[in-house]
């Protein structure tokens, strides 16, 4: 019986200290930020990027890519579990297409109504290239093979996420942000891509 | 009568088993090139180019394998020298005594060769009648090493035409047809 109600107390003490944690600062933030400031938010984002490979992407071809997902802030916490599709726009024979899953932890450095936030993800992806390689050997006696190589592999990717978020108390964001994502897939001639990302979305609800 | 035929039915139904059982017999072979065709190695003396196409296979790096095309990117300047015959006389079956040697002196053997090549490039080659054998070899960065093997045989006009087998760069195989070319 003492056993119960020592548990119960401490349960409750447990509860009390978290919602204490919980809204004093949040409350505190909210009066020195002024209007920037808003509670917790879930909505709906859907995004346009700009890829810029610097290494792979079936050779370096720069690509375009939508995406959809959530943005989730919990206080200053940022949650954006995305599904993006990607593909190169060169209009080469070397194509590329990359579907990824990504999810992104996030921390909003400031509460204004317009506030950078950084962040880093990391998520499974699926990713189809095809590369025409032509390669040329001897001096004398040239031999020049050519041919093209399609890759299907999967992998996960990595991506480290800076970003402004515009209008934040708006029913409507803007979030302009930029990734410098690894992509590990195993390919013959190397374990991973790399690119630059500039990323234009919108959070629309919440 | 009947065991006769029977007999040609057995060693028919072996030959089929031959052909379709993996043994090789009745695959069509490439034909091999006709050394008693007119043309012969007196004709080789002079500057080659060589080009030709095929397929590169077999290479650690993948970006080696595919369609291949080989060329010389400058002309060689290639001696044939007469050698004394070896083997049978190629040629048309000659009438006489007479004939003969002078068939022997017109289509002795010929050894392929070059003096002044541009450095870590070798040309051998070798004419019987009409039909060259030639090895090329051409030396790659890092003691890597460029190999063909051509086999053809002499058509009019200085040309010779045929196959190839090579090795390199590193681990490659390469095959294809050529033409070379010889003014």
């Amino acid at each position: 019986m003492l056993r119960q109600l020592g548990f119960r107390a401490l349960l409750r003490g447990v509860a009390v200290a978290a919602a204490v944690a919980c809204s004093v600062p949040a409350a505190a933030s909210a009066q020195d930020a002024g209007a920037g400031a808003r509670g917790d938010r879930l909505a709906l984002e859907l995004g346009l990027s700009v890829i810029i490979p610097l290494e792979g992407y079936a050779d370096r071809q720069p690509g375009i890519g939508v995406e959809a997902g959530l943005w989730v802030e919990i206080e200053r916490l940022l949650l954006m579990p995305t599904l993006a599709l990607r593909q190169s726009i060169s209009g080469r024979d070397e194509t590329y297409t990359h579907v990824a899953l990504d999810f992104m932890l996030g921390y909003l450095v400031t509460d204004a109504e317009n506030a950078l936030f950084l962040g880093g993800g990391l998520g499974p992806h699926a990713l189809y290239e095809r590369v025409y390689v032509e390669r040329s050997v001897g001096t004398v006696f040239r031999s020049t093979s050519s041919d093209v190589i399609e890759d299907f592999i999967g992998g996960a990717s990595l991506f480290a996420r800076a970003g402004v978020a515009f209008w934040r108390t708006s029913t409507v964001t803007l979030i302009v942000s930029a990734d410098y994502a690894v992509t590990f897939a195993n390919f013959q001639e190397r374990s991973s891509e790399q690119a630059v990302r500039i990323n234009v979305a919108l959070a629309v609800g919440g | 009568m009947r065991r006769r035929v029977a007999r040609l039915g057995w060693m028919t139904m072996v030959l089929a088993a031959g052909c379709f059982g993996g043994f090789g017999g009745c695959e069509d072979d490439p034909p091999v090139p006709d050394c008693h065709r007119p043309h012969t190695g007196a004709s080789l003396d002079g500057e080659w180019r060589i080009e030709g196409n095929g397929k590169r296979s077999g290479c650690r790096d993948r970006r080696l394998v595919g369609d291949l095309r080989i060329e010389t990117t400058l002309p060689l300047a290639i001696d044939a020298r007469a050698e004394p015959a070896s083997g049978p006389a190629t040629g048309p079956e000659p009438r006489n005594e007479p004939d003969a040697f002078v068939q022997r002196i017109r289509r002795a053997d010929f050894a392929l060769g070059g003096e002044e090549l541009p450095s870590g490039v070798r040309f051998e080659g070798t004419v019987h009648g009409s039909c060259v054998e030639l090895v090329i070899e051409e030396d790659l960065p890092r003691g890597d090493l460029l190999r063909y093997e051509l086999s053809g045989h002499i058509g009019s006009g200085g040309r010779v035409t045929g196959s190839f087998t090579g090795r390199g760069p590193e681990s490659c195989i390469t095959n294809g047809s050529f033409t070379a070319t010889v003014r």
